[in-house]
């Protein structure tokens, strides 16, 4: 894209545009692979369980909106969708609290060890934690609350955000913070006012890929949420039964659920490239 | 008189508190009940409210697909939580593993203390999947059995009537593929762990099993079993869909709601796949029949796939039963089988009324196979899961076509390790 732009690409010789040219055909491929299934999910939504199967009229048929007022109304989303928002947003935003100080002093103190045991909590298998967490947490009488999928969530999301920021963090030169020290302004102050900033793309990645994280979780939904804080990776799975398979609820449910995290992700896409590809640039 | 009549009323008075008292000393009581989401469940939790109005017991119901509530209630019980009353769990499946975990509190007590209940109504084969030692752990909610799905347009065509019989079902599936006009003769299960519930028809029909009938002894590797893996094989092979290796029922449902095979079988439970106008492009010419029979005669079963139980470490289950007793009475399994969910007790498939709204052809081939002596479709031990596994590698052997010789040597290996698991399971 970018070629445009340069006067060089005019007397780019035939081969290189047979190049390109074949670059972006492997793009349209690739595409088509990871295109398809979205198309699917979104065309199918709007169709009768029969029409779905009917391979012979894929973009020929009469849309309905059924499913989506079945997904409402019959399905009963809208609990779980203000669940799922509340917990993700809310786990998210204090495991920032607590994860982008951390990763500070990590990152300027040179606290291997602890993020050794950070990184250690990421790779035990999440299933791990569930009958302890289940025991402590029925104990405390915090099962089906927000409180208990938002510890959960935190746990996972924690460790997530100080290991992406750590190198972010130690990638700002110690001068400018020194800078700010000799004009006056406090350890606090000068972390809040100008280390934060600097790290913005950091942040935002980090703080989207928990949030993505905690709106797919699936895992602690099943064990520690109830009637009351049902997520909608739960709530999807009602659309299986024992004896029948509601297809096109399924694909409605579906475009639901990815739609928000596909629009989040559209409009900060600049930042996440930026955030994950900082710790590389550092070498 | 007016002296005698106060003293009357007085009388009643007493009377009437006196009973009302008897019939709510659990009144106030709350459990909560952990359920699958079937129809049943649907039905009975519309009643609900007529039941604490009758018992005074209060019911927190909560709802879950089959995968949550199996993950859910193994958690809850893991942790030993007091807090659950009732559940439902899948007797085939699982009552030994969880007898074996003491996860269900024996019901025995209970059934002989409510005569009313009437327990002999159940048919036998269905109540059967709950025991466990002479003890009962487990109510039936419904039950379902394999029935034969076919096309009544392509059969008049034909001029074919359902097959009776394995050689039947052969020579039909042959007569009706034209996989150039997108019509397979005849589809199942192929994926090997699911389709060990429904290759059981045909294992049983040419006389095989998978255990012995004291449970012990495996018996994947008998010449009666390898006819069946492949007859089982041949049919799929030549007169299935492609891709038959990977399907479950799901698959098979919608290739038969899609109008591309002629004949299926599975569980009767599914039928609302296919006859209705939204899921299905043939909704109006599916035909049911009993499961053909083999050489050694009907092989298919009548299987209660989910129950009600009370976890051993409810603290609550004098009223738990209270509700199981109600949630499982006739009347409301009369109810229920009116909605859609083929019940466990006699007395509901004797009543008109119960099987009104459902295809009567349907309702025939049910009764065509409620005679059958087997009440359980796939291994009876602790590791199911693991046995059904291990008998999945020969079904599809026998699908894949490969020589005698070498099925022969897939089933002596499966043979082994399963009796392996066996020998684990019952020391």
């Amino acid at each position: 894209m970018k070629a445009h732009a340069s006067p060089s690409t005019l007397r780019k010789p035939a081969s290189m545009y047979m190049k390109s040219a074949g670059y972006y055909i492997v793009v349209y491929i690739i595409l088509l692979f990871v295109i398809f299934p979205f198309l699917w999910m979104v065309v199918s939504s709007f169709k009768t369980q029969a029409q779905m199967m009917d391979t012979q009229h894929f973009f020929n048929f009469s849309p309905t909106l059924r499913n989506y007022s079945d997904v409402f109304q019959r399905y009963n989303f809208t609990e779980p969708i203000v669940n799922s928002f509340a917990i993700a947003l809310i786990s998210t935003a204090l495991a920032l609290v607590l994860g982008l100080p951390a990763s500070y002093a990590i990152a300027r103190y040179r606290m291997t060890k602890l993020s050794i045991v950070l990184l250690i909590i990421r790779m035990i298998p999440a299933i791990t934690f569930l009958v302890p967490w289940y025991i402590i947490f029925s104990l405390l009488g915090i099962i089906d609350t927000y409180a208990s999928m938002i510890l959960a969530h935190m746990l996972v999301a924690l460790p997530f955000i100080v290991w992406i920021m750590v190198p972010y963090f130690e990638s700002i030169p110690k001068e400018i913070e020194e800078s700010a020290f000799v004009d006056g302004s406090g350890k606090f102050r000068t972390f809040l006012q100008i280390v934060l900033p600097l790290c913005g793309p950091g942040i935002i990645t980090a703080a989207i890929l928990s949030f993505v994280f905690s709106w797919n979780n699936f895992m602690f939904g099943i064990i520690l949420s109830g009637r009351k804080t049902k997520t909608l990776p739960i709530a999807i799975y009602g659309f299986l039964t024992y004896t029948d398979i509601n297809w096109g609820g399924l694909m409605a449910g579906s475009v639901i659920i990815t739609a928000p995290i596909i629009l989040i992700s559209l409009i900060l896409q600049r930042y996440i490239i930026k955030g994950l590809t900082a710790g590389a640039v550092k070498g | 008189m007016k002296k005698f009549g106060l003293m009357v009323l007085a009388l009643l008075m007493i009377a009437t508190l006196s009973v009302n008292a008897q019939s709510n000393k659990l009144a106030g009581t709350e459990i909560r009940v952990l359920a699958g989401s079937i129809p049943w469940t649907d039905y009975v939790k519309a009643k609900i409210p007529e039941f604490t109005q009758k018992t005074g017991i209060k019911v927190v119901l909560e709802v879950y697909p089959e995968e949550i509530l199996r993950n859910k209630i193994t958690v809850e019980l893991t942790a030993r939580n007091r807090d659950l009353d009732v559940y439902s769990m899948s007797p085939p499946q699982e009552t030994m593993l969880f007898v074996k975990n003491g996860w269900l509190a024996p019901i025995d007590e209970f059934v002989k203390a409510s005569p009313d209940y009437d327990i002999a109504d159940y048919i036998p084969s269905a109540l059967s999947g709950g025991e466990v030692g002479g003890k009962l752990y487990a109510i039936p909610l419904f039950t379902e059995r394999p029935v034969l799905y076919y096309r009544t347009d392509v059969f008049a065509k034909a001029g074919l009537k359902p097959p009776k019989t394995f050689d039947e079902l052969m020579a039909d599936a042959k007569l009706l593929n034209n996989p150039s006009a997108k019509m397979y003769g005849f589809v199942e299960r192929g994926a090997g762990n699911p389709a060990v519930t429904q290759f059981v028809t045909f294992l049983r029909g040419f006389g095989g099993d998978y255990q012995s009938r004291d449970y012990r002894t495996a018996t994947l590797n008998t010449p009666e079993a390898i006819k069946a893996y492949q007859y089982y094989g041949e049919i799929l092979r030549n007169y299935g869909p492609p891709g038959v290796l990977n399907m479950n029922w799901g698959e098979t449902s919608n290739l038969f709601a899609q109008g591309l095979v002629a004949m299926r079988i599975d569980n009767d439970s599914q039928f609302g796949q296919v006859v209705d106008k939204n899921k299905s492009l043939v909704w109006d010419k599916v035909g049911f029949a009993t499961v053909p029979a083999g050489p050694a005669g009907m092989g298919s079963c009548n299987v209660a796939p989910w129950a009600l139980c009370i976890p051993s470490y409810s603290a609550k289950k004098a009223a738990a039963w209270e509700f199981i007793s109600w949630a499982t009475s006739k009347e409301m399994s009369l109810g229920a089988m009116q909605a859609g969910q083929f019940g466990a007790r006699q007395s509901v498939w004797k009543n008109p009324q119960a099987t009104k709204g459902l295809p009567a052809d349907l309702v025939t081939a049910v009764q065509g196979n409620l005679g059958t002596k087997y009440s359980d479709e796939r291994p009876v031990m602790v590791q199911v899961g693991k046995a059904r596994d291990i008998i999945g590698t020969v079904i599809q052997a026998g699908i894949a076509g490969k020589t005698d010789a070498e099925l022969k040597a897939i089933a002596d290996k499966a043979n082994a390790e399963f009796q392996q698991l066996l020998d684990q399971d019952y020391k």
